[in-house]
């Protein structure tokens, strides 16, 4: 149904206007046998007026009927049964998940091919992004592949079910953590593709380092073995254990290491087991992190304005020059532009900008796939090469350490966690790199910023789901240390004990519209919804089998306007003859 | 001004051995190409009338001159010759068309009046309008005059045919009338024009252009009466289908008109040669398009 055709119903009017006003002509002709014209006129007035009239009424129909037919209107029985099957997949993280020797996402695919084959005008989903469920145009021969960001059911069904499907599939891998507590219509049908089984999983809840030593807190959601690496610039530790629950593991630490990545492996999701830390102090960074990515914050907005501030001489905005924004007033007028609107803001922006660029110093924008990155990319004259598959990657950079961007004149090193996080954007000619994370990782931390430029951050609790979140959180935390001039004093990532789920520590103060916030207690978190639902309620009436349905679309009205606009036409040809 | 103008050696060519008949007074003359009592330049003396500028001044009665000092001519019974009036409708309609219609009437008229003229009738020329007064052409030496009053006719009226035959009927009915006219008047004005034709032996030549009868532009007009500028806005569709029904209907009409009051009906169009419709005409065929 598309409601907007229906702006054009005004349009009706038109041919009134144009019957009652009418075309008086110019032009004037010297005409003998006038007589015959005025006989021919007498007779013949009342035919012309009502061939007039039928004329008219004719024309509204076609229009009518056309803006009808450009509405795709249906009349059913149900109001909520309008067209098709919506089948969305969970590609997120947890479904890399092994259940034998497949993974838990190839069954997904599998059980989605199934419901297309028996259904008609099916259209398949998935739900990596949580903001914008994706469409895959041709799932029956297109590679689909799971993806390295969460998938959150909610929005992605709050998104799909708009679109009108009579049916919504949802295929996930049970793990109800993204969707528990959520009342689903009855429309919803959810498919637990790994069939109930629960798959153990382990993590690195956090490290801890003291002279000599490093204690890695390791935590599992049941009893599992694993192996666990510890490396070092200086040294490199191996080792197992059973874990239940929670389970601490030391390793001897040299002091004056200048980095330690941690690895376990041996549990079912493999994608989660590595943590990186520098301890030693690095050069000083400048670091800009600019918010494009949750869906309230108006990109293109902020695209523009950093543009206006990187061009030379444009040092301040008035406010009649703010683009229009989604975001709601109030907020906008008080928290978003308030960089844009206070001068020494602005200098300081562009300054820090041109720093960093001439500096050759890392830019990082915490910003998804979005038009304003790739606006502010254009801008800067960076070119993105491109997100590569974790895979790929793993294949070429088997070890912790990977050299990476060199460019800044001594060598850094990263984790290949953080390396197929992030894309990897090529410099163009000497300009530095531009790191894109993926749109809105959660950015959860409480630091003293003596000298740290942390400009915005991006903070999102849908995103801030197990097992996703504890990749972003070293990354952050290597982003801190490089915004350090005096090293690390307390770095705690967003974890808060309260389980895996929730993520927000209980003093960090957050607020509900993204923007850059200076606060004398240091603590910098923003774009958090308060109206997040509680992860532990129960699932409700979730049916867990596949149930193919029968396409129900209503009386589709439009299709016989579509008939009668031509019906019309012909009649309004033989009315002009 | 000459005659060449008006006279075309073609029509000449094809106009010999035919003539200028008089249907109704046929079987009463004596000599000439008509039986014809009427008066003219015969050899027996039939009557005086008033001497009138072009008359030979042979006939004039000296005698009676000297007795009453009024010149007088002396009529003679004639043998064969009639009263040619040819009347053309100089009205505003008739200047109109890519061939001019009353262009096109005058040319007629002149072939016409030149071969009654050569086969000794005596040519009366005269317009609606009754501008310019024009005399009667008794024979060819004084012809000449005859196309410089051709020349001199302009469109300068509107149609007003019954006032003009009120002053045709004060003329003698021994005459043969034809009329070059488009017939454009409303339907009531023609017919009574038609019938007022009773006792007087009368041909119709109805000149239409080619427009009037094809209407080509047919995009939305107003269209504008030539004699009274009244104007009317008519759409194309009413004329396209209607139209060209509307207009053969005035004809026939028109042609039914003419024969129930004894007239011959000539149709012809200005892109019809004037030979051709000289010739259907003297041959009594008439162009029926």
């Amino acid at each position: 149904m598309n409601w907007n055709a229906f702006y054009f119903l005004p349009f009706l009017i038109l041919p009134v206007i144009i019957h009652l006003i009418g075309k008086k002509p110019d032009k004037e002709i010297k005409f003998p046998p006038f007589e015959l014209l005025k006989r021919i006129y007498r007779e013949y007035k009342w035919y012309l007026k009502i061939r007039n009239l039928l004329l008219l009424i004719v024309r509204m129909c076609i229009l009518f009927l056309f803006i009808i037919s450009a509405s795709k209107l249906s009349c059913g029985i149900s109001p909520e049964k309008k067209e098709g099957v919506g089948i969305i997949i969970d590609s997120s993280y947890s479904t890399m998940v092994f259940d034998g020797n497949k993974r838990v996402f190839n069954k997904e695919v599998e059980i989605a091919k199934e419901i297309l084959m028996k259904t008609k005008d099916a259209r398949v989903f998935k739900c990596s992004d949580t903001l914008t469920p994706v469409f895959i145009d041709d799932i029956l021969n297109e590679k689909v592949e799971p993806e390295f960001k969460t998938g959150n059911a909610k929005r992605c069904y709050e998104a799909i079910s708009r679109m009108g499907y009579s049916e919504i599939f949802w295929i996930t891998d049970g793990r109800k953590e993204g969707y528990e507590g959520f009342l689903f219509k009855e429309n919803m049908k959810i498919i637990d593709a790994s069939q109930g089984k629960k798959f153990i999983n382990a993590w690195i809840d956090g490290v801890d380092i003291k002279e000599g030593t490093v204690t890695i807190n390791l935590k599992s959601n049941g009893k599992v073995n694993v192996e666990w690496e510890v490396k070092s610039d200086i040294s490199n530790f191996r080792g197992k254990t059973d874990l239940t629950d929670e389970t601490a593991v030391k390793v001897p630490f040299e002091g004056n290491s200048e980095w330690i990545a941690i690895k376990i492996k041996g549990d079912t999701l493999d994608a989660d087991n590595y943590y990186f830390i520098a301890k030693t102090k690095k050069q000083k960074k400048l670091v800009g992190i600019f918010n494009f990515s949750p869906s309230e914050v108006p990109h293109l907005d902020e695209a523009y304005y950093l543009k206006k501030v990187l061009t030379t001489g444009e040092e301040n905005f008035r406010i009649k020059e703010k683009v229009p924004s989604t975001m709601k007033e109030n907020e906008r007028d008080e928290y978003s532009f308030l960089f844009i609107l206070n001068p020494p803001w602005n200098y300081y922006v562009k300054e820090l900008l041109n720093s960093a660029l001439n500096r050759k110093i890392p830019i990082f924008v915490s910003a998804g796939e979005n038009q304003g990155f790739k606006e502010i990319c254009e801008f800067l004259g960076i070119k993105i090469r491109g997100i590569k598959e974790v895979e790929s990657f793993r294949k070429l950079l088997p070890n912790f350490e990977v050299p990476f961007f060199s460019l800044y004149g001594e060598e850094e090193i990263f984790d290949e966690i953080y390396v197929r996080k992030l894309y990897l954007v090529e410099p163009s000619k000497e300009i530095a790199p531009v790191i894109l994370l993926s749109s809105g990782e959660p950015l959860l931390f409480k630091i003293p910023t003596k000298n740290a430029y942390i400009l915005t951050t991006t903070a999102d609790l849908d995103w801030s789901q197990f097992p996703i979140a504890r990749i972003f959180t070293p990354l952050i935390i290597d982003i801190v240390l490089h915004s350090l001039e005096n090293g690390v004093k307390e770095i705690k990532g967003g974890f808060s004990g309260r389980g895996v789920k929730t993520l927000i520590k209980s003093d960090v103060e957050f607020s509900t519209a993204p923007g850059i916030y200076e606060k004398d207690e240091k603590l910098i978190v923003a774009n958090l919804n308060p109206t997040e639902e509680s992860f532990l309620t129960p699932l409700s009436s979730a049916k867990f089998e596949v149930e193919p349905s029968k396409k129900y679309t209503g009386f589709q009205v439009w299709k016989y306007a579509l008939l009668f606009t031509g019906i019309f036409l012909l009649l309004e040809s033989m009315l002009l003859k | 001004m000459n005659e060449q103008l008006y006279l075309e050696e073609e029509i000449l060519s094809k106009a010999k051995g035919l003539y200028i008949e008089a249907r109704k007074i046929k079987g009463e003359l004596l000599t000439g190409h008509h039986k014809s009592k009427i008066k003219g330049k015969g050899t027996d003396f039939a009557e005086l009338r008033e001497y009138t500028s072009g008359d030979d001044i042979r006939d004039i009665d000296w005698k009676f001159y000297g007795r009453s000092e009024k010149l007088m001519v002396k009529v003679k019974e004639d043998k064969g010759r009639i009263d040619l009036l040819l009347c053309i409708d100089d009205s505003y309609s008739m200047d109109f068309g890519k061939n001019n219609k009353l262009e096109y009437a005058i040319r007629l008229a002149g072939t016409i009046g030149y071969l009654g003229v050569s086969q000794a009738d005596r040519v009366i020329l005269k317009t609606f309008s009754g501008f310019p007064e024009i005399p009667p052409f008794p024979s060819k030496e004084v012809f000449f005059n005859f196309y410089i009053a051709l020349a001199m006719i302009k469109p300068n009226c509107s149609t007003k045919p019954v006032k003009f035959l009120k002053d045709l009927n004060a003329l003698s009915k021994n005459i043969k009338v034809i009329v070059f006219s488009d017939m454009l008047y409303e339907e009531k004005l023609a017919l009574e024009f038609l019938s007022s034709f009773e006792g007087v032996e009368f041909d119709i030549i109805h000149i239409i252009a080619d427009e009037e009868r094809e209407i080509t532009e047919l995009e939305q007009a107003f269209f504008i009466d030539p004699e009274s500028n009244e104007k009317i806005l008519i759409e194309p569709y009413l004329l396209n289908k209607y139209y060209r029904k509307a207009f053969s209907d005035w004809e026939n009409t028109l042609e039914e008109a003419v024969n129930e009051n004894g007239g011959l009906y000539i149709r012809t169009t200005t892109s019809t040669p004037i030979y051709e419709t000289v010739t259907n005409y003297l041959t009594g065929l008439g162009t029926k398009r």
